[in-house]
């Protein structure tokens, strides 16, 4: 029995490490990097939660007063379309809906674990992490380098002042700290800018990716543990830039904090530095390919799906490059990922031209996408929610409304009916809906008595 | 007339007379050289006759081709990432090659690039990480022997 998934995000990813580690042959099909590599660390599973009526996401202090725990009820409950209430929407389910998230969350942080990447957090409480621009980001999970900036558990913040690097500027970072703290109503931190004395080599270095390459050496990791040595104090976090290391970031991480005495983080960055995006993909790339799963490179061209049994995943138009598989799981995203693209004439699904919903439930597929965009700047804009539906097995529904085909499934962004940009929660997303499309794909394909727990030795 | 209004404002504060050449090129000579050229069946033979004396050059597919995939370029910045990770020494960030080349002509000097400048080990690290699959290896190529060619501004497709 082989599944083929196609992306390489984190959706795709926890598909295939789900559907491997219950011992299925999984092959992973990916035209490059999925979207994952370019999130800035953060994994708020809960998410803002913006359509919801009952959640106050417009206003920044009652949004993040908020503890994930009510945010992801209130999410479960509020929209019908919302994956999460696919995934977890039966009734007085809301305890045993946590406790897997927290469980699945582990399993990530298990995967993530062998590449010195670390996850933090919990459905219990918010961290609230500062960006490179200085503005403010809630969060429930993060990765490990950026978790520890967390404001909320700080009494001192201390932003490293690195004067040549591009894109870091640690007073204007201070400053706009200081308003955004103001506006969400919360105490002020002490703030204050500091300046490691480092070797000229790496106080000099102008790019980031640079300098986070040159403290990947050991030399290099030394002389910053020295120069952080006067910086701590009780009760102070270290605000780094996104440059502690590419590969060898936990024992940075760790060497920084047990030379300064503070608690030490990097701030969250965006594209064109998106460093923890970075490591994120690489970490699950490793893993995959630890689990064995086959990882082909190449672009998909179609699926067919004639066949009740197989599916078909065909390479170039006319090629005869194909590979059959007994169940397909969709992980391709949505706009930029390419799992839905918007042409000049239409939005549409290039796989399988699977009907395609946008946020208020209007089918979008075969008009241009200019005509679901609402005018204002600020406005909700429907297509930014565009996706599939699918059933509670997240199978894709065809235009009927009944599944597409059995064995096909889809996960991550593809999914309709939230819009990860308003949400903050993409990556919630995609990790449990991909770990579900592999659970459901795992037990359609084994015979009905056999239930997944089983197969993964105890698995909840 | 409201463009020559605009250019005298500009001579008044500059002193500068650029923008009378230019409205001088625009307004008279291209209308002249339209009235006057040889009528031809060719589009792009018919584009050259208006505005080769201008100095437009027709550029060689090929480069024109790296040009436009340089141009789905998303920013992502992936590519300076993995090219520091595998300690690449490349003339010019990756990044900003990319960004330049998509651009069809380039300003040495804005890029701080050497006319003498190498080219990278084209070890590919960068293209196998685009998301938007651009050779960004034949775009560091294409980019150093222009430099090498040409001091100041090249074209690249």
């Amino acid at each position: 029995m082989s599944v083929a998934v196609i992306g390489a995000g984190l959706a795709g990813a926890a598909a295939a490490l789900t559907l491997r580690e219950a011992g299925l042959e999984v092959v992973q099909l990916s035209a490059g990097p999925g979207a994952t590599a370019l999130v800035s660390g953060t994994l708020d599973v809960a998410g803002a939660s913006p359509g919801i009526a009952t959640l106050p996401w417009r206003d920044p202090l009652r949004g993040h007063a908020l503890l994930p725990r009510e945010r992801f009820a209130l999410h479960r409950r509020g929209a019908a379309t919302h994956p999460y209430a696919q995934l977890f929407g039966g009734a007085d389910e809301a305890e045993r809906s946590e406790r897997e998230i927290e469980a699945e969350l582990l399993r990530l942080a298990a995967w993530l674990a062998p590449e010195g990447l670390a996850l933090a957090g919990s459905l219990a409480a918010n961290r609230l992490l500062p960006s490179v621009p200085g503005t403010l980001r809630v969060a429930d999970y993060a990765l490990g380098p950026v978790a520890g900036a967390d404001v909320l558990q700080a009494a001192e913040l201390g932003v490293v002042d690195l004067p040549a690097l591009e894109g870091w500027d640690a007073r204007a970072l201070a400053r706009t700290l200081a308003h955004e703290l103001e506006a969400l109503g919360l105490r002020q931190l002490p703030l204050s800018v500091v300046r490691p004395a480092l070797p000229e080599a790496l106080l000099c270095e102008r790019s980031p990716a640079r300098l986070a390459a040159a403290l990947d050496g050991a030399a290099a990791q030394a002389a910053l543990a020295a120069a952080v040595r006067g910086l701590g104090a009780e009760g102070r976090v270290l605000l780094f830039p996104p440059v502690l290391g590419i590969a060898a970031s936990a024992p940075l991480l760790a060497a920084l904090e047990a030379a300064s005495g503070s608690r030490v983080g990097e701030a969250l960055a965006f594209p064109p530095h998106a460093l923890n995006g970075f490591r994120l993909q690489r970490a699950l790339d490793a893993a995959l390919c630890r689990a064995g799963v086959s990882c082909i490179r190449g672009r998909v061209r179609s699926v067919l799906a004639s066949n009740p049994e197989r599916l078909t995943l065909v390479f170039a138009e006319g090629s005869r490059q194909r590979i059959e598989a007994d169940a397909v799981v969709l992980a391709t995203g949505r706009f930029v990922g390419g799992g839905l693209e918007a042409g000049p004439d239409a939005v549409h699904e290039p796989l399988l031209s699977l009907p395609l919903y946008d946020g208020d439930g209007r089918r979008i597929d075969g008009i241009p996408a200019h005509r679901s965009a609402r005018k204002g700047y600020g406005n909700e804009q429907p297509l930014f929610s565009a996706g599939l539906r699918t059933d509670r097995r997240l199978r894709p529904l065809a235009a009927h409304g009944r599944p597409r085909h059995a064995r096909l499934f889809a996960a991550g962004d593809l999914l309709g009916g939230f819009d990860p940009g308003r949400e903050r929660t993409g990556l919630g997303v995609a990790l449990l809906s991909g770990i579900h499309a592999g659970r459901a794909a795992f037990e359609t394909l084994r015979a009905p008595q056999q239930s997944f727990a089983s197969a993964a030795g105890g698995m909840p | 007339m409201r463009g020559y209004r605009g250019f005298l404002r500009e001579f008044l504060r500059t002193g500068s007379l650029r923008a009378l050449s230019l409205q001088l090129r625009t307004g008279i000579a291209h209308v002249g050289r339209q009235l006057l050229a040889r009528k031809r069946s060719d589009p792009v033979q018919q584009f050259m006759a208006y505005y080769g004396p201008d100095g437009v050059e027709r550029s060689e597919p090929s480069l024109r081709a790296l040009a436009l995939q340089a141009s789905a370029c998303l920013v992502c910045g992936l590519c300076s990432i993995e090219c520091a990770r595998v300690g690449g020494t490349p003339p010019i960030d990756p990044r900003e090659a990319v960004v330049a080349a998509s651009r069809l002509e380039v300003d040495w000097r804005r890029l701080g690039l050497a006319p003498e400048g190498a080219a990278c080990g084209a070890c590919a690290a960068c293209s196998q990480v685009c998301p938007a699959g651009i050779p960004i290896e034949r775009v560091q190529a294409r980019l150093a022997s222009l430099a090498a060619s040409d001091a100041t501004t090249a074209r690249i497709g």
